[in-house]
């Protein structure tokens, strides 16, 4: 804004640094990371402390292990989503992207501290994932102790004991704490014969589960579960801190060798990307249902971690803007071209989503239908619609159509409040997209009457995350000003 | 390989990729011949040529229909929509050079029919307006299109229950391979054509390398696909996966098959990391080509590898192709290039209006030679791709 007295609508990029790029004096922004840092430590000791008071094995301790699983997977998203957005500008030298390119570098910077988030999630593994604990644990052992109803891996184990308490129900305890999941009389009789565990199919069908995890130990196992996850946050925290350090150095040398050498870097850095991103899903999500597979997982993970990043972008710049800062460094037209960005990839995200969906029914196996069984039937033998049917329509209706319908105008993309409520509501439906991949896990465990716990953890982790960001963001000029192709940047429009 | 057609046309139209002015109608060409050719397989695949209508949900008094559950039905939608779509799009990008072509035509007939087929162009403003807008429509029409033509196709085989058929990744898998394979044979003809041609001051070194960029990204996200495939054949602990993967595809009687099909699609276009490689005609070509040979062994390696040993042992046997066969290939082969040899003879190979529009001398700040002010390198940064 200093260079106001010049003819020039767009700010010179020689003299590109000053008040309109930097959180200086008043601005709210300086102390944001404060906040943040508050409501982190609140909201992830709430939820800890939640998840500690019930004790190992109740359902409170439970329900923090997936709650805590689903906030670090949504704020792991948008962090790689953003590290995404920033390789693919290097790789094809972008020159209109410059200047929304630093907040990307703010949250890709926030990887290194995704190793410490993890630490919840590690500790919970046997909680999470049902292969963890069924190690070496001899097949009949299960079929004849531990058994109820047709998915016993994949129901979980630490429910065993209550079952013998409440034969009647014929599932899983605390099923009967709350309405709705029960099925009439006739129903609960129905499963009192599988709850009996004499079911010869059930048992078959337990016996065939646990041949079935001993052939997939070579990649479920304790040790290579950690080495990897160790591997994927050295792989993380190097991508997120290069990109983000090499960029901010650039401020000061604004020299041309930093934007070849993270072009070079970014070819390898791709690579690393798409390979972590995907065993990580495989690792952390795909393995809580640990019978089923789908190749495309690890595209449809990409798809929706790049659109929760574009949609974060656009929030926070805009937040940014409303405090009087980056008014002509991202005009209009970027948030524009962010906006299309935003609204192809939510598209590839409904494309990937479809293909995936549309195979698993057409061929109806029965390795792979459980996934969308439990996210849409109570239970497998008398599909009824459970709650989650509405969840997995709202994906469809509030995750695509809408934004779809919404966004499509040029006129709406241009509109930077109406975009940013489009932004919002991408940003919320791929909240409720990671909720939908990791809580049906949990089957009939799930009570709606936790939900606050959920909130508390995504909250809590996010806001660490966040407190990161935004301390990286009070240390820095908000756009790369060194990058010796800031003047596209700045002049940029929409042809 | 109708592939790179749309892409080139409507996602790097859309991606603001300027560069792509010099090869598009060259791409869009192929694409259209190439879409022919494969309309013809459905016409054999009914098994009576007369009967090809009974594809087409024409009502009878038989009342016999296709079977919508079927993907090879969505087959013929998916492709038909995509060759007309394809066809529109080149049509409306050829209007103006059309134009020019009426323009400068010395025969009677040559007149009359470029004359009709311009449609009345006159290089108005407004023409240009509404050509412009027109453009920008088919092209954001085009670009689902680039998805959703061999997603279908690829449903043709993963909706079964088929070892080695039966995959989600195939959708997105069989897009990049296509954009893949095809490129891969815009750069064999665009290399042959532009020796022959002398086109090389249009179509550039700078555009020949961005193209085996392209193909070098395409062809490691086919890479991916293929290591997804086993890696999951393996973790789901299926062991009719298994046996598919490694006792039919990677050992076994057709493993010169698969790994000529991964040395031709992964590895040689890695070649292209080195800047030296991926600017040599010479390596190019023979990359290129290796490509095609490579894309034509995925298909066979998906359709006979999957095939050859049946469900029930006694069926199981090796597959040679017989002549019908080889000369059905032979024959698209033959009507492609028909086409294409057509296209190069009565139709300009390179959108002039476009290229004209992307040349510095189009820049209203142009000054030639000794001046350097920023203007005036502007329309070459974008020719670059840099925008």
């Amino acid at each position: 804004m200093t260079e106001a007295k010049t003819a020039s609508l767009a700010p010179s990029a020689k003299n590109a640094d000053g008040p309109s790029v930097r959180l200086q004096g008043k601005n709210p922004w300086l102390n944001a990371w404060k906040i943040a840092l508050g409501v982190g430590i609140l909201g992830v000791g709430i939820s800890i402390g939640a998840g500690a008071m019930g004790g190992e094995h109740s359902a409170l301790h439970e329900r923090f292990a997936f709650s805590y699983l689903f906030a670090f997977q949504v704020t792991l998203s948008i962090a790689l989503g953003s590290v995404f957005f920033i390789l693919i500008q290097h790789l094809s030298s972008a020159g209109w992207s410059v200047t929304v390119r630093r907040t990307a570098e703010f949250l890709a910077s926030g990887l290194v501290v995704m190793a410490v988030l993890f630490i919840p999630v590690w500790l919970c593994k046997g909680t999470l994932y049902p292969w963890w604990n069924a190690e070496n644990a001899p097949a009949e052992h299960h079929a004849s102790n531990e058994v109820v109803g047709t998915t016993t891996l994949t129901s979980h184990q630490t429910h065993g004991d209550d079952q013998v308490k409440e034969p009647e129900h014929g599932e899983h305890a605390g099923q009967g704490e709350h309405a709705g999941h029960h099925g009439d009389h006739a129903e609960g009789a129905v499963k009192h014969d599988h709850a009996t565990g004499h079911d010869p199919n059930d048992e078959a069908l337990e016996a065939e589960e646990h041949h079935l995890l001993a052939k997939k130990r070579w990649w479920l196992n304790h040790d290579f579960f950690n080495g990897r996850a160790v591997l994927y946050f050295l792989v993380w925290a190097f991508l997120g801190w290069t990109l983000y350090k090499r960029s901010v150095d650039q401020d000061k040398a604004k020299d041309f060798k930093t934007t070849n050498f993270l072009k070079a870097f970014s070819t390898i850095g791709t690579i690393l990307f798409a390979l972590s991103l995907t065993f990580a899903g495989v690792d952390w999500i795909m393995s809580l249902q640990p019978m089923w597979f789908s190749t495309i997982f690890g595209v449809y993970l990409f798809a929706g971690s790049f659109v929760a990043a574009l949609a974060t972008i656009i929030l926070v710049t805009l937040g940014l803007r409303k405090s009087g800062v980056l008014l002509k460094e991202i005009t209009v037209e970027h948030y524009h071209d962010l906006g299309k960005l935003m609204f192809g990839f939510n598209v590839f995200w409904a494309y990937i989503a479809f293909s995936q969906m549309m195979l698993i029914w057409y061929a109806g196996l029965p390795e792979e239908t459980p996934f969308y069984h439990i996210r849409w039937f109570t239970d497998e033998v008398h599909h009824k619609a459970s709650g989650w049917q509405t969840v997995s329509l709202a994906l469809l209706g509030l995750h695509f159509a809408a934004p779809f319908v919404f966004l499509i105008s040029r006129n709406i993309k241009r509109r930077l409040q109406l975009l940013g409520v489009g932004a919002a509501l991408i940003l919320t439906m791929h909240i409720v997209d990671i909720y939908w991949l990791i809580f049906p896990n949990l089957r009939e465990r799930f009570e709606v009457s936790l939900l606050w716990l959920d909130i508390a953890a995504l909250i809590g982790v996010a806001s660490l995350y966040f407190a990161f960001v935004l301390h990286r963001m009070t240390k820095n000029a908000l756009i790369p000003i060194g990058d010796p192709r800031l003047a596209r940047a700045l002049t940029f429009e929409n042809a | 390989m109708g592939h790179a057609g749309t892409l080139i046309s409507a996602v790097l139209f859309l991606f603001r990729q300027k560069w792509r002015t010099s090869i598009n109608r060259f791409a869009e060409a192929m694409t259209i011949f190439a879409v022919m050719c494969a309309l013809v397989f459905p016409g054999i695949h009914v098994g009576r040529v007369w009967m090809a209508y009974y594809m087409f949900p024409l009502p009878n008094q038989m009342s016999m229909w296709p079977n919508f559950k079927s993907p090879l039905i969505w087959d013929i939608f998916a492709v038909s929509t995509y060759a007309t779509v394809s066809i529109l799009f080149w049509f409306v990008g050829l209007i103006p050079d059309l134009a020019t072509l009426r323009d400068r035509a010395k025969t009677k007939i040559r007149k009359t029919v470029y004359g009709a087929l311009a449609l009345g162009w006159r290089g108005a403003n407004r023409h240009w307006q509404h050509y412009e807008r027109a453009y920008m429509i088919l092209a954001a029409l085009s670009t689902p299109l680039v998805l959703s033509v061999h997603s279908v196709v690829s449903f043709d085989f993963a909706t079964s229950v088929l070892p080695g058929w039966h995959t989600t990744i195939f959708p997105p898998y069989f897009v990049a391979g296509a954009v893949f394979s095809g490129f891969a044979m815009v750069m064999t003809l665009m290399l042959l054509t532009r020796a022959v041609y002398g086109v090389k001051s249009i179509v550039t070194m700078q555009h020949l390398e961005l193209m085996n960029k392209i193909m070098l990204v395409t062809g490691s996200l086919v890479g991916y696909a293929y290591a997804i495939e086993f890696f999951i054949a393996f973790y789901s602990g299926n062991e009719y996966e298994q046996w598919v993967f490694m006792k039919n595809r990677a050992t076994g009687p057709f493993a010169w098959a698969y790994w000529t099909m991964i040395s031709c699609n992964v590895i040689s276009p890695q070649l292209f990391w080195s800047k030296k490689l991926r600017t040599s005609i010479p390596v190019m070509f023979v990359v290129s080509i290796l490509i095609n040979i490579g894309m034509w062994f995925e298909r066979f390696v998906i359709i006979a590898t999957s095939l050859f040993r049946d469900f029930i042992p006694g069926s199981w046997g090796y597959f040679r192709p017989t002549y019908v066969d080889i000369a059905t290939y032979a024959g698209t082969l033959g009507l492609f290039f028909t086409l294409f040899l057509l296209f190069l003879r009565w139709i300009p190979m390179i959108a002039v209006a476009e290229v004209k529009g992307v040349l510095p001398e189009a820049d209203p700040h142009y000054h030639p030679e000794g001046s350097h002010d920023d203007h005036a390198h502007a329309p070459a940064a974008a020719l670059a791709g840099g925008e």
